[in-house]
């Protein structure tokens, strides 16, 4: 028979099993085993306290010793004058200390329109917490700390309960929101004036301004109190007013602790689709691998070969390098936009995105893996000779190393998911840990979310620093893994059409190298896209539905850049 | 009296001052022993890399930029102290595991189910992914507040929260399996 215990007993065996007693440091003992560190220490006086400005200026000297860092500095300041005379640079600041500010606050809570549809929610960076309660009454509850995702579906009156590792602001979120907006106010508004103005007792600024969508322009307004320096209220207005946003925020003291405290009956039944035990512990392991050692380094991404692209294809074509460095990341891109060429710096900074952001990202000095939420200064130069310069927030996309090598594991919220662990043997014969992951399409409803069925596939191989060797991801209508098909039933709701295409991809190592250190990285990535052209499940592979590419990366322990290396003209071909 | 905190201390050690820097070995000797233990298994190899880690950071003092981070900078030291004395031993050192240290655990109730607990637990903490070990060694072999690894490990009193859970769960899983122990978590 079992014997039944409680947390408490737990708690003591565990202290009993690890206790030594008490552990004391001898000083005298250790400057006895140590006479020449004891004496450097105490010839430390003879030499003065360096003070913390004296340390600080030794640092600037360093990195402005680097020539990439002195061109860097450059463009700083030269992007830094450019914002000085334009009208919207003081507004700049004070937008970045509001978001900051909204970033921190215990709880958000908001009240969001788009087009005719409603949602509201609650979001605690303290307490890791998102919750959403849509207007079909569907409510997702994540609990970042617990790492489970709770989802009410009103429909079949069940909780399904998820494992996730990941935990923050989802693209429609209301700080996502805010963020996106205004990095589009800052960095590409062709007009932009503010007043003051009394709203219900409260003194706030309206910052207006029309942001460039297409051949359109989308007006964007956004409330300040300017008080708390806090936003109040967000319109986004677009020349399809069913596009339209409209989002209210409030900061109170508390919010939803659990799924209960939303509304939720305690006897609804919960169906429990958490991951195996042994999940979590490889997700940990990879999480700290990708976020522990990190060592300055910089890395160089081309990519070797380009083939079967399809005309449409709006990305950059030719050269992308990526480099990291120093807390910032370089890059520079150069491709062909129709006939024109062109070119594009990016020195951005990493942010200090803590409470919101993904912590993982933020490294203390950049190295291989970089990414994260970047503060931006870009500059542009066109085809046509002309320059242009500007100031932005902005996530870096594209080629992320850490990305590549350690992708955090995470699908959508608010859809049941199902997880699944094997060991299996990879191309070579090696072994690797196979982490599955599925989940269902969601029923399309005039007023949910749609989501297509998915399924992610990560490779692992423990006997190289857990590097992703191969990952897959497929979305696919008529996928096999489903299990609820009932929201097939409404096929013909029209948006499966803006769901987009069926898809699959594959990105795999080819091959592998070591750092000094002998961490692993990838040396070469092959990237594998093939889209769908229907949704009936039938793959055609002409060229316009399929490309593959070759990535090498290049890892440079002690950096040096040509002169010009940003040159748009000196860019590999 | 004020106790005085690791800036005070790390600034007062940068200007010749012994004492100052031994009062921050004092504060941290436990934590790195812990942090050790987690990867090398014994104690006493443990004390040593402690040791060892405060002689390098002595050594490198002034390489420290941010003083306020003295105790994260000390654990990054002390965990590569601790892997290098893993690694230069290589075969020849057989890591202990926290099993197979038992002789280094304080006698325990002399009853025959509660030792089978306890061997049970110890084999579950070996299994644990090593920043996790980390944490339980932190946690319970020196008592330490959620806030004092806080500061030492650099991550958020929740994170630790959820990985103590998280480790916790993972060992009264095994406690489940192997001693038929069900425990309400």
């Amino acid at each position: 028979m079992n014997e039944h215990k409680n947390e408490k007993w737990l708690d003591e065996i565990i202290s009993r099993s690890v206790d030594s007693g008490k552990l004391e440091f001898d000083a005298e003992k250790w400057k006895q085993k140590y006479p020449e560190e004891t004496k450097m220490l105490s010839e430390l006086a003879g030499q003065g306290s360096q003070t913390s400005s004296d340390r600080e200026q030794n640092i600037w000297r360093t990195i402005m010793k680097s020539r990439i860092t002195k061109f860097a500095a450059a463009a700083v300041i030269v992007v830094a004058v450019m914002i000085g005379i334009k009208p919207f640079g003081e507004s700049t600041s004070v937008l970045a200390a509001m978001t900051k500010n909204v970033e921190q606050m215990p709880w958000i809570h908001t009240v969001h329109f788009k087009g005719e549809h409603r949602a509201e929610t609650w979001m605690s960076g303290i307490s890791k917490i998102t919750a959403k309660k849509w207007d079909d009454d569907r409510l997702t509850f994540v609990d970042g700390i617990e790492q489970r995702e709770y989802l009410y579906d009103p429909s079949q009156n069940k909780i399904f309960v998820s494992s996730t590792d990941y935990w923050g602001p989802d693209p429609d979120s209301p700080i996502q929101l805010m963020r996106t907006f205004i990095h589009r106010l800052e960095a590409t508004a062709v007009s932009i004036n503010t007043q003051d103005r009394l709203i219900d007792g409260i003194q706030m600024e309206i910052i207006k301004g029309q942001v460039p969508k297409g051949t359109d322009s989308v007006s964007v307004e956004l409330f300040r109190d300017i008080e708390n320096n806090l936003l109040a209220r967000m319109e986004v207005l677009f020349p399809d007013p069913s596009k339209n946003i409209l989002v209210a925020y409030d900061y109170p003291e508390t919010g939803p602790m659990t799924v209960y405290d939303m509304g939720v009956s305690s006897d609804v039944e919960i169906v429990h689709l958490v991951a195996p035990p042994e999940l979590d512990e490889l997700r940990e392991k990879i999480n700290n691998i990708r976020t522990t050692d990190r060592e300055p380094y910089v890395a160089i991404s081309i990519p070797c070969d380009v083939t079967q692209l399809p005309t449409s294809f709006s990305g950059e074509r030719n050269a992308i390098i990526g480099m990291w460095q120093n807390n910032k990341s370089w890059r520079c891109d150069a491709g062909y936009y129709g006939e024109e060429k062109v070119a594009k710096l990016r020195i951005e900074t990493l942010g200090d995105n803590v409470q919101y952001g993904v912590k993982s990202l933020i490294p203390a000095v950049s190295d291989i893996v970089g990414g994260g939420k970047t503060y931006s200064l870009i500059r542009e130069e066109w085809g046509d000779g002309k320059v242009k310069q500007r100031s932005a927030t902005a996530y870096r996309g594209n080629l992320c190393i850490e990305e590549v090598c350690w992708p955090r594991m995470r699908g959508t919220v608010g859809v049941p998911v199902n997880w699944k662990v094997e060991y299996v043997t990879g191309p070579h014969g090696e072994s690797l840990i196979l982490i599955e992951r599925t989940q269902d399409g969601r029923i399309p409803n005039d007023k949910g979310l749609h989501v297509k069925p998915t399924r992610q596939k990560w490779f692992f191989d423990p006997a190289r620093d857990y590097i992703c060797q191969r990952r897959e991801k497929s979305i696919l209508l008529y996928a096999d893994w489903v299990t609820n098909k009932n929201w097939l039933k409404e096929e013909n709701n029209p948006r499966f059409k803006w769901a987009g295409r069926d898809y699959e991809e594959i990105v795999e190592v080819l091959e592998y190298a070591q750092t000094s250190s002998g961490r692993w990285y990838p040396r070469m990535l092959r990237e594998t896209y093939l889209w769908y052209d229907d949704a009936n499940g039938e793959a055609s592979v002409d060229q316009t539905s399929s490309y593959n590419t070759c990535r090498k990366i290049y890892l440079e322990e002690n950096p040096e850049f040509p002169e010009g290396i940003f040159d748009p003209d000196k860019l590999p071909q | 009296m004020t106790e005085k905190s690791d800036s005070q201390l790390v600034e007062a050690a940068m200007g010749g001052d012994v004492e100052a820097f031994t009062e921050l070995c004092k504060r941290y000797y436990p934590a790195m022993v812990a942090i050790a233990r987690a990867i090398l298994g014994d104690r006493h190899l443990a004390e040593d890399a402690a040791q060892e880690t405060f002689a390098k950071a002595s050594r490198n003092l002034l390489k420290l930029n941010e003083l306020d981070k003295f105790a994260g900078w000390l654990t990054v030291i002390c965990r590569n102290v601790a892997r290098d004395i893993a690694r230069k031993a290589g075969a020849g050192l057989h890591t202990c595991s926290l099993a197979e240290s038992a002789g280094d655990i304080p006698a325990i109730e002399d009853k025959s189910q509660q030792n089978g607990h306890i061997e049970a637990v110890r084999s579950a903490i070996d299994k644990l992914a090593p920043e996790a070990k980390e944490l339980i060694f932190l946690h319970y072999y020196d008592g330490m507040t959620y806030r004092q690894i806080s500061a030492v490990l650099g991550i958020s009193q929740e994170a630790i929260n959820g990985r103590l859970r998280r480790a916790k769960k993972a060992i009264a899983e095994r406690l489940r399996r192997h001693s038929k122990v069900e425990i309400e978590l």
